[in-house]
């Protein structure tokens, strides 16, 4: 699904009127932006197409991923933005979304901070930067939230991630009637409308799918970890090496939608919950225990539990170029896998599929071992 | 019954044909830009060597780089497997392969025969064939000379540079300081050693060790390895047939396992349409 086939909704729902915000990470909780009537759209890099513009802007050893969308930008891909939000989870991204203020200078645009530790500090401050959040917003709305729209915005987010969620249910089958592909296409698609309609489209999906006879033949299931994959064409090209992709960690997927928001007496309690303790990133240090050991465990458990339930046979991990948050964990999520009795593939690349030729041989040799 | 191994290579096309667990027929030629449509070429020649047709090969299995491209085959399987299985057909003995070749190097841990665990060096062109091949050709001499001058060298001189290019540059530099090019070509070595050697480390090495494909059969960089490592390395009588001996053994077992049906009517010895 290319770039503009995904925005062509969100550039219609702007012709009549509606505010369309960007926004980038999982980490940005968006239902504030829902709550007063914004479309939050994922920002997307780019898989089709080589960096160019962007590379003015920043140093080459700067995530590829990062510049990627940076670079959609600068081509025009994103004029139909009224805003643009972040969340300070790594610094490349938070320093694109600096140059974005600075040369694409858009109406509105904001960072929320967010700690990686859970220091009692660390909640205190994540609850202040959540009410600043909010001034923003409604600065930029000219309106107040209530408690009830935010409350309501809750109810919407939830919903709609239960539907992933269940439709990440037909994965567990063997063979999945939904293939890693399609899975990721539904995802993409659901990540750029509004939170209504997204919801509208799975609940067709899922109507379709319980209707869908079972595919053939059993294949080797793999499960994929690492760095955004925004773009279907590295999870066929598994795919193509003879493999089902029936799980993932990543945030074009599981990361994104496991989660919900509690819904508490004060909605703000649910939201500090979901985006501090619950959402998973590497980026994030649960340092409260004393042993690295017992900080694996607690920070990576439930890949165990991902892996037993989806029937995992194998892993991917997946890293973009120069992502240091996801590449110094490497080693650790290995050797967790590892002792799971799960073999591994390590794979780094450049976000471009004209790159990718490489990556087959290698993707397709660990396929053959699996057999 | 006849089975066939094809392995296109970016640098050197092998063929191998077996019959009851021997080797009856084997083709080595350069891959080349034009020899890439070619492979049927290269499947008639290994066919006319024993005097056989193609109906009468019972599977025919292609691996390496360009394995798609052989529309006569029955499967493709990758390299890193059929390596496995051809060293471990000559040396059973073998835990640890180094393969090095044209475009890119290989560690692969085998155990039984099967890939346990690889590691593949292919973004850049240090520590493979074409590193050794920009070298020879800035030193003026054969590729193939290589490895006997360094075996010359009293004093090897240091090449730090990994970067083909950079090295280039370097040794540009150290013939116009007069140092000899046994001195030089001993140090590029020792650093493509070093290079494949901390590569391959990462799969934790056990003997024994086998080094296969074209760099293999540079002595001067089998025993920079060797002492890289610390210990000796089994070098086969060819070593660049070992994916081709592995892709054929591995057709027999898909076939005496019934696991593939072969379609030869499907089969097509002719140009491969790669450039279309």
């Amino acid at each position: 699904m290319s770039l503009q086939d995904r925005s062509q909704r969100a550039q219609e729902l702007r012709r009549e009127g509606k505010r369309i915000i960007g926004y980038f990470c999982c980490y940005v909780p968006l239902e504030f932006l829902t709550a007063l009537d914004f479309v939050p759209y994922r920002i997307w890099a780019n898989m089709q197409e080589p960096i160019s513009e962007a590379n003015l802007h920043f140093i080459p050893t700067a995530c590829h991923y990062a510049r990627s969308c940076f670079n959609n930008a600068l081509k025009g891909y994103y004029d139909f933005f009224d805003g643009v939000v972040g969340a300070k989870t790594c610094d490349t991204f938070d320093r694109m979304f600096q140059v974005w203020k600075y040369v694409l200078k858009p109406e509105y645009s904001h960072v929320v901070h967010t700690p990686n530790a859970n220091h009692p500090s660390s909640y205190t401050f994540f609850r202040s930067e959540l009410k600043t959040f909010k001034k923003s917003l409604e600065r930029a709305a000219g309106r107040e939230i209530s408690d009830k729209d935010l409350r309501e915005a809750i109810r919407l987010h939830n919903n709609n991630r239960r539907l992933v969620r269940q439709l990440y249910e037909f994965r567990k089958e063997s063979p999945p009637r939904i293939s890693g592909s399609e899975l990721a296409h539904t995802v993409i698609l659901a990540m750029s409308l509004p939170v209504q309609e997204s919801t509208r489209m799975l609940e067709e999906k899922m109507g379709e799918l319980e209707n869908r006879p079972r595919p053939e033949p059993v294949k080797p299931r793999i499960l994929l970890w690492g760095t955004p994959v925004d773009d279907i064409s590295l999870i066929q090209l598994i795919e193509e090496c003879g493999a089902d992709v029936v799980m993932d960690d990543i945030c074009v997927g599981s990361r994104h939608y496991w989660p919900d928001v509690a819904e508490t007496d004060d909605p703000l309690d649910g939201l500090v919950e979901r985006y501090m303790d619950k959402l998973v990133c590497p980026f994030k240090f649960w340092d409260v225990t004393t042993t690295h050991r017992q900080d694996v465990e607690k920070r990576y458990s439930y890949l165990k539990q991902y892996a037993k339930e989806f029937g995992a046979d194998g892993a991917i991990m997946q890293v973009v170029t120069y992502c240091a948050i996801h590449a110094l964990d490497v080693p650790d999520v290995r050797d967790y896998f590892h002792e799971m009795g799960l073999p591994v593939l390590t794979l780094e690349h450049d976000y471009n599929v004209a790159t990718f030729s490489s990556l087959r041989t290698r993707v397709q040799a660990f396929i053959e071992t699996l057999d | 019954m006849y089975f066939a191994g094809i392995d296109v290579g970016s640098t050197v096309t092998k063929a191998v044909i077996i019959k009851d667990d021997e080797i009856i027929s084997v083709i080595i030629r350069r891959t080349g830009a034009e020899h890439r449509r070619l492979t049927n070429k290269v499947m008639e020649d290994v066919l006319a060597g024993p005097g056989l047709v193609l109906d009468q090969v019972g599977c025919i299995i292609a691996t390496g780089y360009g394995r798609i491209n052989v529309p006569f085959s029955d499967k493709q399987i990758t390299e890193i497997t059929c390596h496995a299985k051809g060293v471990n057909w000559l040396f059973p003995s073998a835990k640890t392969i180094i393969d090095i070749g044209g475009q890119d190097t290989k560690g692969i841990k085998v155990v039984n025969g099967k890939v346990q665990d690889f590691v593949m060096n292919d973004k850049c062109a240090a520590g493979t064939g074409r590193f050794l091949e920009v070298i020879a050709e800035t030193l003026g001499v054969r590729l193939e000379d290589l490895g006997e001058l360094s075996l010359r060298s009293k004093r090897p001189e240091l090449v730090s540079s990994t970067c083909a290019l950079f090295a280039d540059e370097e040794v540009t530099g150290l013939l116009a300081k007069g140092v000899n090019k046994h001195d030089i070509i001993a140090g590029i070595h020792h650093g493509v050693a070093s290079r494949i050697c901390s590569m391959v480390e990462r799969l934790k090495i056990e003997e024994d060790v086998v080094v296969t494909g074209g760099g293999a059969k540079n002595i001067g960089l089998v025993s920079a390895i060797e002492r890289h490592l610390n210990l000796s390395v089994l070098n086969p009588p060819e070593p660049l047939i070992t994916g081709a001996i592995g892709a054929a053994l591995l057709a027999r077992e898909l076939f005496d396992k019934d696991r593939i049906v072969v379609k030869k009517e499907e089969r097509r010895l002719e140009e491969s349409r790669f450039f279309d």
